[in-house]
């Protein structure tokens, strides 16, 4: 898979503050990218970096092999950058037909993009009047026009209700349906993992780890993806045994207990069928063993921490 | 760059401050010039009957709006109205940047010198203008006094378009550096209303010249007050007062850009 953006050892100081430090990753094509992380992490500065508006200390970037700074690259690509950007005594529609100008696209794109965001019944109204969630929608219509292949959304789905946090995160799936590529910036953890295919965690600057979500998904705690695990949650009727049998077993990471329940971490090595074989062995009937998916939450505050101040 | 000038015109020509502060300075062009003719004519009535004792009927007894006099009276009275359009050049780029189009106009692919050359075309457009503006004005001034218009009001025309510029470039650079609209319009008023005359009565005396080459004075020498050529004894030569002007406009320029294609947006 050829990368569409091509990240090389970018670092940006703001006086003492090292926004980001030697951050290198590939974007591949066709894929939903997730950048993840908690507020202040590097993520916003990253992007914007690669779309030209902050200078970076050190390091460069490549569009689709191209110079990060070629102006024609990024006439090429749909970018959304943390707030709606318009004119505020302006309409919807002179907003979109100035983007559209600069981009050097028609104006025939502006109703359909318009349309795709449901503002075409407030088109002519003037910026400063639309709600926040319209402005986000509007924002997200200029990004679209011209159908343009790379697309950069950081925080997409801020200030919208969540019918259209629903509909904006089918949009994404959709137009990466469509093999586009989609960049998105996040900190909602459920958001990354309902849309994205590829995910990057930075904390405080530094990248954390990057692959594919299921890749970060099932990487140790202990990161370098040295062993995978996977979580199993299992009920008996005595759950006292359960638990001191499963904290016998070879293989089994973590025990977690809850009040009639007990989540098991195992290393993939350990199947659901060997555990139950097991169990049955040491005398205890199973009443449930349920294969659980390890959340992109967990997995975030293992690599984070869980401090608030991560 | 006419292409970017079109889009330069869609984002400004329905915001209101441009619209309103564009039709104050182009009546402002006419009432000042118009006013300071009828005061001027009246204390010379005045003066007459006080001399004489004879009302005699409002008079040009200075010849200020003489055929030879009257363009420079008039660019001289109109170039005091040059902070209305740096008013306007201040506010233009610091709305870009408080409602961050000036990163969005970068994101959705300008080159960041497209951007500040943009603005940099614009304020030559309104230079053009405003020298327009002045020569209409005394064309109708002409008309009012009984004058004639020369080459002359073409040449002086040409250097209010020059001395616009400068003083919007002034605008524009002070806009880039400081981001602030109300600091960098007081202290675009501060500077030329009352630093640049300090820096006079310092420079004076190292050499009577001097205050000439000054960023701004050295623009307002281009168009003299007529009839008190003389308070201007030590004026440089024209040609070295347009190359300094030049000059001045040209280091506008590169620091606007400059300061635009190195920074964060």
């Amino acid at each position: 898979m050829s990368s569409v953006l091509s990240i090389q050892h970018l670092s940006k100081s703001y006086g003492p503050i090292r926004a980001l430090q030697d951050v290198s990753f590939e974007v591949p094509k066709g894929s939903v990218f997730g950048i993840l992380g908690p507020n202040g992490s590097g993520k916003t500065t990253l992007l914007g970096i690669v779309m030209d508006i902050l200078k970076p200390t050190a390091g460069n970037f490549l569009w689709q092999g191209q110079p990060g700074s070629s102006n024609e690259m990024r006439k090429q690509i749909g970018t959304l950058l943390e707030t709606p950007n318009f004119y505020h005594y302006l309409s919807g529609q002179k907003n979109l037909e100035i983007a559209a100008a600069i981009k050097e696209k028609g104006k025939d794109d502006i109703p359909r993009v318009l349309e795709k965001v449901n503002l075409t019944q407030r088109r002519n109204s003037k910026f400063s009047t639309y709600s926040l969630g319209m402005k986000q929608r509007l924002a997200i219509a200029s990004t679209l026009l011209g159908d343009p292949d790379i697309l950069v959304f950081d925080e997409p789905t801020n200030g919208l209700d969540p019918a259209g946090i629903a509909e904006i995160r089918e949009m994404i799936k959709e137009l990466n349906r469509q093999g586009k590529t989609i960049i998105m910036a996040s900190h909602i953890l459920d958001e990354v993992e309902r849309v994205c295919t590829h995910v990057a965690i930075i904390q405080k600057g530094v990248l954390k780890t990057v692959g594919t979500v299921q890749d970060v998904l099932n990487a140790s705690p202990t990161g370098q993806n040295a062993t995978t695990t996977s979580e199993i949650e299992l009920s008996a009727e005595n759950i006292t045994a359960l638990e001191e049998a499963l904290r016998q077993l070879p293989g089994v990471l973590h025990v977690y207990t809850n009040e009639k329940t007990i989540t098991a971490e195992v290393e993939d090595s350990v199947g659901a069928s060997a555990i139950n074989k097991y169990c049955f062995e040491k005398g205890i009937v199973l009443s449930q063993l349920t294969p659980k998916r390890k959340s992109l939450e967990k997995r975030f505050l293992e690599i984070t921490g869980k401090q608030s101040d991560r | 760059m006419i292409r970017n000038l079109q889009i330069e015109w869609m984002k400004i020509k329905n915001y209101r401050v441009f619209q309103v502060f564009s039709v104050l300075y182009m009546l402002g062009i006419l009432i000042i010039i118009y006013i300071f003719y009828k005061i001027y004519v009246n204390f010379i009535g005045e003066l007459q009957r006080t001399m004489t004792g004879v009302r005699s009927e409002a008079s040009d007894m200075l010849g200020l709006f003489s055929t030879s006099n009257l363009p420079y009276t008039v660019c001289f009275w109109t170039s005091l109205l040059l902070y209305l359009p740096g008013m306007i050049i201040i506010n233009l780029f610091i709305n870009e940047v408080n409602f961050k189009t000036h990163r969005q106009n970068i994101i959705d692919g300008w080159k960041r010198e497209t951007f500040i050359f943009t603005k940099i075309a614009l304020i030559a457009c309104m230079s053009i203008a405003i020298a327009i503006m002045n020569f209409l004005a005394m064309v109708i001034m002409a008309q009012i006094a009984g004058a004639s218009i020369t080459i002359d009001a073409v040449m002086v025309s040409f250097f209010s378009s020059l001395q616009a510029f400068v003083y919007l470039m002034f605008a524009l650079f002070l806009a880039t550096l400081l981001r602030r609209s109300g600091i960098a319009i007081i202290i675009y008023f501060i500077y030329g209303i009352i630093f640049e005359w300090l820096l006079w009565w310092i420079v004076v005396k190292l050499h009577p010249s001097l205050p000439y080459f000054l960023p701004l004075q050295s623009s307002d020498s281009l168009i003299p007050f007529s009839r008190f050529k003389e308070l201007y004894e030590h004026l440089p030569a024209t040609g070295i007062i347009l190359g300094v002007v030049c000059a001045y406009a040209l280091l506008f320029v590169m620091l606007a850009i400059r300061k635009y294609k190195y920074d964060d947006l």
